[in-house]
């Protein structure tokens, strides 16, 4: 019975404010028109049993009608809403960009993995592109004629070649990049990485490594990120590096990749890779 | 004692108006209007404190705040728009003076709206399809 006292209060309180109401109003040309909306009030109440067994979210509803119309009436500017759906456009429009500019490194990532492999022999475990906007030409396109016109720009080139057993590193100095049998196992993880303005001075870092292989012994069996930058220490330098450059070249001539600007990266040789994961 | 206050106030503009209509009448306009304007924000305290208490009692006796709100909506389209309306009219422009009523008529239907949409809603509900 505890809904029936609450429905009738709920009922008696409407029309005394109703009739409230009515007393306040100020003139009688509006009166039809408030009578009306106060009486559509006090159905509203005595359905709102009916209301509660057929629809559950009826009062939700009403709220969400009610905060829509008042909206409509003036409270928010207009304004504020167009701003939210630029925004929104904006997030969308981000989001597609980041999605499409992943798709494009995983496609690129596969044609370079192909490349390397059909023209070097060698096995190569995966090719890892990282794919950034360029700002500055995001910039120019914001000046320009529309925001999306920034353009994708290989910032890194991850190339991680097949492991070799230990066996066949005897065999490396013979097999100079060529075989495919033998000579990846010195490069267990070459890291091309493209971005002209911050690697490029790694890249001279990368070329020295051949001058003096002693140096990068230590990096060559750490982290792989520490040893950015240095092409690792290997018992077979001359094979290391040939690969290397052939694959820069490789990368140069097919995507357009200054050659100045890629960074190489090795681990040290298998064994030490393997004990610096 | 402020009925006093309010009838007084509105006497001796009355008096001024009628001896400025002959020489200006834009003045005597000008005067009728901030009476006006005056006496109503003079009541606006009084309307609050009414609200006020309004609230409270729907608050206590657990009536639907969105129904209240709706209601006190409606009045003050109602007071805002008659207030207007009067203020023209005094000054001799009758269209314009039924035009804003009626544009406080329109907001006050738009205001029903919602309501008879689950009115109707329900009621679809409720007979067998």
């Amino acid at each position: 019975m505890n809904w029936l006292a609450e429905w009738l209060r709920e009922i008696i309180f409407i029309v005394l404010i109703a009739v409230f109401i009515d007393l306040l109003l100020p003139n009688r040309a509006m009166e039809r028109y408030v009578k009306f909306v106060v009486s559509l009030l006090i159905l509203l109440t005595l359905l709102s049993p009916v209301m509660r067994f057929f629809s559950a979210d009826a009062k939700d509803q009403l709220e969400a009608a009610f905060a829509t119309s008042w909206d409509g009436l003036g409270g928010d500017s207009p304004g504020q809403s167009t701003e939210a759906i630029l925004q929104q456009g904006e997030k969308l429009r981000q989001k597609q960009e980041s999605e499409a500019l992943a798709w494009a490194g995983e496609e690129a990532a596969r044609q370079m993995k192909q490349q390397i492999e059909r023209s070097t022999g060698q096995q190569v475990d995966r090719v890892t592109v990282k794919l950034r906007t360029e700002p500055a030409k995001v910039q120019a396109g914001d000046t320009g004629t529309s925001p999306p016109a920034a353009e994708p720009v290989i910032s890194e080139v991850e190339v991680v070649m097949a492991q070799v057993k230990p066996e066949e590193e005897g065999a490396d100095p013979g097999a100079a990049g060529r075989g495919p049998e033998v000579s990846i196992a010195p490069v267990d993880k070459i890291k091309i990485s493209v971005n002209t303005k911050e690697n490029s001075g790694e890249s001279g870092g990368a070329q020295d490594q051949t001058e003096s292989p002693a140096s990068t012994a230590m990096a060559g069996s750490g982290d792989d990120d520490i040893a950015s930058g240095e092409l690792a220490e290997s018992r077979d330098q001359s094979a290391a590096t040939s690969l290397v450059s052939q694959i820069e070249e490789l990368l140069q001539q097919n995507w357009g990749v200054d050659k100045e600007a890629v960074m190489v990266i090795g681990a040290a040789n298998l064994n030490e890779a393997n004990a610096g994961r | 004692m402020e009925i006093i206050q309010i009838v007084g106030l509105g006497l001796i503009a009355t008096v001024l108006v009628l001896v400025v209509k002959e020489q200006k009448p834009m003045f005597a306009f000008l005067i009728a209007a901030s009476t006006g304007v005056l006496i109503f924000l003079y009541l606006i305290g009084k309307i609050g404190g009414i609200i006020e208490v309004l609230e409270d009692l729907a608050d206590k006796s657990g009536v639907q705040m969105i129904y209240l709100k709706t209601i006190l909506k409606i009045i003050g389209i109602a007071y805002i728009a008659e207030f207007g309306a009067q203020i023209v009219r005094d000054a001799g422009q009758e269209s314009i003076a039924s035009k804003i009523e009626m544009a406080g008529k329109v907001l006050i239907m738009v205001l029903a709206i919602p309501i008879i949409s689950i009115i109707i809603e329900t009621v679809i509900k409720l007979l067998p399809a």
